[in-house]
């Protein structure tokens, strides 16, 4: 029971793994929360779904579709909002408070359509499941832990294999000096913005897929853990957002069946308490070095 | 936005609802009904006959009553997250009042039905409730959507002596918080009874069950009536862990330790998207074709046929409203009363007819046949004729009653589902 | 012939006036440099004139051109290139990736190229090439701060007190370093100092700013000269 256990929490984590890199993307380059990616992460899931059902049409088509959607939106917080308040030096709280704006907005417009119903999600990567021992593997979870395994190994190789992952690199670091190596600092945080909305596409669309349903408060409690997972892992820490999101998923589900359910996002947060203070920035953060 | 319009909407129903009032009432009515004599006998003092509600006898003695007041306030949420609950209400108040009145109304006059979105917010709520009980012309209140609301408000209306029909409030102590209470819905703790003695009914002695309860006031009281009955009938609890409804989505970790205990009845207290993520959950986990899945009267819904209908086979659901489906509510499973009600409400409205419509119509229904026969400048003789009134054809149980002056009694249904359809279970 | 030409610039904090219609210029070939206390204005200036900062008022003109609306990409690109006051080193990347950075809009041949000349003139840039550059001396970091400036190929080079918490013996390397840039690379140097000496010592004209506005100009010999000078900035 212990394997099935953990096989559900790797799924649970993988998916949580895969909207932490969004945060610490988004945290690497700009320093801010963006508070905005749980609300983005259920509109992926959201689109992929109202288009699929509008035009009936191929659903990896839809997706893909849903996806080039959700990274515009992402662009959009970033270049309507947020770059704006970068060009008046508005201070990080006013950058935080509006993404937090910009959640309620999607929110609200996904309630528009759906108003408060839980909708059926079609499961479209259900191949039937196999066992392992007593344990049970569905090939949903297998094909979630590829996805993110495959998602990971790209994000790992554009941002430490290409240039624009060194920029992004550069930019998170000390993004004056990034500027006056005449790299495009808002064309690379535009980038960032529209990768972890893509990402937090994916996710949406494979959670919905995952439970067979969905509904438009799914953002918000998923948005605090994944926070979580990747201050866990250390911020702007691509292999720590993954292993924090693994982390808390598995914690969560164990916690939750061998001690209690009522409490499981407390033994996620509780883990988060811990490591930090033995480990403020997280398990693969780094202090930050400054000299004059 | 939908809050300023739908306030604009209540606001112009309001103010034509008093300028219908004042003109004598000519654009309210379709066809200019005159009092209607029941088929049989005008007595309906202790009346048995199975007349269709709405058309009931005009009242005994005519022009003693005092139908000084007409009006009825229903605070419901038209906004905000149970704004389908409250369009539910609103439909079918709207629906019972219109018939009521074509039927010869309160000694000709009509009764005005005033809307209140109450947002499904306590604060909101408090306020209404307040202004409700200063309006000298609402003579009762037929609504308020869920436990936090209805129990606030409750002490209110009280005092304020004004007769509360709540539709859905099953809360142990709403009966007893005053007499001019009055709930259409049984308490958890009569409705669980039955369930447990339904259930018990079906699997039979040694019968192993599991329970997942929300962790809200009706969830965990669930939980405790049916840990300490089931045993009592003769069976077994072998598993009884809470999750928080709407924010649990993974059961996994649940489901896995349950299937391990090979349990006879899984029971699901908890709404309707709950009971079918346990369901679609358990059936990826490998569970057992020959476990029984139960859950509440939340899943007669088609929202739940959609998420899980065909993989919702070879369970008992149980509840104290009906599934209103065409393929179920048949002239021979229920009465011509439930069967029309279910009719008229699909062909009135968009919305799909359900139990929270057909509670509310109960409450509204009743309230007025009993207005219609003791008058309504007495807010306790109304209560009492309400709970004593005999003869009522319900549009949403088949036997409905009051026990204990004003505790709920409805008779329980239970369905499975066969081929992705609700189906009467028969025990 | 002139490559930078500064008219009437001014630049705000807000409500704070820090430059204040300055004028200035730079030729072919020179080493220029702005002198003056802390405050004067000058990391202001050089921040603008990178691109870093907006202007509030004047103009700057690059080989004729109107530059003053150009962003920090065109100007790097244009040949306009800043190393910044307090080195502003990327700590996490090496030095060799620092030095890469700086080459970011070249070919990965041309950068090789220029690296070897970058090396060159900094020896222990090279030897030290894999270290983290957040754990390299403040001498070394200055080093490579101008090592990274020098890989944007620029046509001017501006430094912003190069000389700023370094043992004088290192402010000494780095001033003939600059000196060598100039005779062995051509490149136009642009010079921002609080060291008041060693600046007049290397350059062939300078500025003085004082809160925000130019009070004296003239070449360095002539400044090196002047009582007033002495007073205020050779501590005579």
């Amino acid at each position: 029971m212990f394997l099935q256990q953990l096989i559900n929490g790797l799924t649970l984590g993988s998916i949580y793994a895969l909207i932490a890199i969004g945060y610490s993307l988004v945290f690497g380059v700009l320093q801010i929360v963006n508070f905005a990616n749980g609300s983005i992460y259920m509109l992926g899931g959201f689109l992929t779904l109202v288009l699929y059902n509008k035009f009936r049409i191929n659903f990896l088509l839809c997706f893909a579709l849903a996806l080039i959607i959700n990274g515009f939106v992402g662009f959009c917080l970033d270049r309507f909002a947020l770059r704006h308040l970068r060009q008046k030096k508005a201070t990080k709280l006013v950058g935080l408070i509006t993404t937090m704006g910009f959640a309620t907005v999607i929110e609200n417009f996904v309630m528009l359509f759906f108003s408060n119903a839980t909708v059926p999600y079609p499961n479209k990567i259900d191949f039937g499941s196999f066992s392992i021992g007593s344990a049970v593997v569905s090939s949903t979870q297998v094909i979630i832990f590829l996805v993110v395994l495959v998602l990971l190994l790209l994000m790992s190789w554009v941002v430490y294999g290409t240039k624009v992952g060194k920029a992004m690199r550069a930019v998170s670091q000390n993004a004056d000096a990034a500027k006056l190596m005449g790299i495009d600092v808002n064309g690379v945080i535009a980038m960032t913005f529209i990768l972890s909305a893509v990402l937090a596409g994916i996710s949406g669309t494979m959670v919905g897929m995952y439970y067979q349903m969905i509904d438009f408060t799914s953002g918000f409690s998923i948005g605090m853990k994944t926070m979580a997972a990747a201050v866990l892992g250390g911020v702007g820490s691509l292999p720590g957002a993954v292993t924090g999101g693994l982390i808390i998923g598995v914690v969560e589900s164990l916690g939750a069946s061998y001690i209690s359910s009522a409490y499981r996002n407390a033994f996620a947060f509780a883990v988060l308490i811990i490591v930090i203070l033995f480990l403020p920035n997280g398990l693969f953060g780094k202090e930050k070095v400054t000299k004059v | 936005m939908k809050k300023l319009l739908s306030v604009l909407v209540a606001l112009t129903m309001v103010l034509s609802l008093m300028a219908g009032c004042g003109s004598g009432g000519d654009e309210k009515k379709e066809t200019s009904a005159p009092k209607q004599e029941a088929d049989g006998s005008a007595s309906d003092q202790g009346g048995s006959e199975k007349a269709d509600a709405g058309t009931e006898a005009a009242p005994q003695e005519e022009g003693s009553q005092n139908y000084d007041k007409v009006k009825i306030a229903s605070p419901i949420p038209l906004t905000g997250p149970n704004s389908q609950y409250g369009m539910a209400y609103k439909n079918a108040l709207e629906m019972a009042v219109k018939q009521f009145n074509e039927s010869g109304g309160l000694g000709g006059k009509e009764v005005e039905l005033e809307i209140l979105d109450d947002q499904s917010d306590v604060t909101q709520a408090t306020n209404l409730a307040n202004q409700i009980i200063d309006d000298k012309d609402v003579f009762a209140v037929v609504g308020t959507f869920g436990s936090s609301v209805g129990m606030a408000t409750a002490p209110i209306y009280q005092s304020g002596g004004m007769p509360l029909i709540a539709p859905n409030i099953s809360h142990q102590d709403f009966p007893q918080t005053g007499d001019l209470l009055v709930p259409i819905s049984p308490t958890a703790t009569i409705e669980i009874n039955g369930v447990a003695d339904t259930l018990f009914a079906c699997t039979g002695e040694g019968s192993k069950m599991a329970i997942l309860y929300a962790t809200t006031d009706l969830g965990v009281n669930v939980n405790s009536i049916l840990t300490e009955k089931w045993p009592e009938l003769g069976g077994e609890i072998v598993y009884s862990n809470s999750f928080v409804s709407g924010e649990t989505k993974d059961f996994s970790a649940l489901l896995t330790e349950v299937i391990a205990l090979e349990p006879d009845i899984i029971y699901t207290s908890g709404e309707y998207y709950d009971v079918a993520s346990v369901i679609l959950q358990a059936r990826q986990l490998g569970v057992s074709e020959d476990v029984i899945f139960s859950g509440p009267g939340q899943c007669f819904t088609q929202e739940f046929l959609d998420l899980c209908g065909d993989q919702a086979y070879n369970g008992i659901y149980c509840g104290t409203l009906p599934a209103y489906f065409e393929d179920v509510i048949t002239k021979e499973n229920y009465s011509d009363t439930m069967v029309n009600f279910m009719t008229d409400y699909n062909n009135t409205y968009s919305e799909a007819c359900n139990g929270f419509a057909g509670n509310c119509y109960d409450g509204i229904m009743l309230t007025l046949l009993a207005a219609r026969k003791v008058g309504t400048d007495d807010p306790k003789a109304l209560v009492e004729a309400i709970v004593s009134y005999e003869g009522y054809e319900s549009v949403s149980t088949e036997h409905l009653f009051f026990s204990d002056y004003n505790y709920a009694n409805k008779s329980l249904c239970a369905y499975t589902v066969k081929d992705g359809h609700f189906a009467k279970v028969e025990y | 012939m002139t490559l930078l030409k500064v008219e009437n610039l001014s630049v705000n904090y807000g409500s704070i006036r820090a430059v204040r219609e300055i004028s200035f210029e730079v030729n072919q070939g020179e080493i220029v440099t702005l002198i003056g206390s802390n405050g004067a204005g000058k990391t202001t200036t050089m921040n603008t004139i990178a691109g870093l900062k907006e202007l509030n008022g004047g103009k700057i003109f690059w080989n004729g051109a109107d530059a003053t609306a150009w962003n920090a990409k065109r100007k790097v690109k244009e040949g306009i290139v800043l190393s910044p006051e307090g080195r502003q080193v990327f700590p996490d990347f090496s030095v060799y990736d620092n030095l890469m950075l700086g080459g970011y809009h070249f070919s990965n041949e041309e950068n090789q190229k220029t690296l070897r000349t970058v090396h060159e003139l900094f020896p222990v840039l090279e030897k030290r090439e894999k270290q983290m550059a957040g754990t390299l001396s403040g001498g070394e970091q200055q080093m490579l701060a101008v090592g990274r400036a020098l890989m944007s190929q620029p046509k001017l080079l501006m430094l912003d007190e190069p000389s700023m918490g370094l043992a004088p013996l290192i402010v000494k390397e780095i001033f003939s370093l600059i000196r060598r840039i100039r005779e062995e690379m051509g490149t136009t140097v642009l010079l921002v100092e609080q060291n008041a000496r060693m600046a007049l010592k290397i350059s062939d004209r300078a500025y003085v700013l004082q809160t925000g506005k130019i009070t004296l100009e003239g070449s360095s010999k002539e400044l090196l000269q002047s009582e007033e000078v002495q007073k205020a900035y050779l501590g005579m």
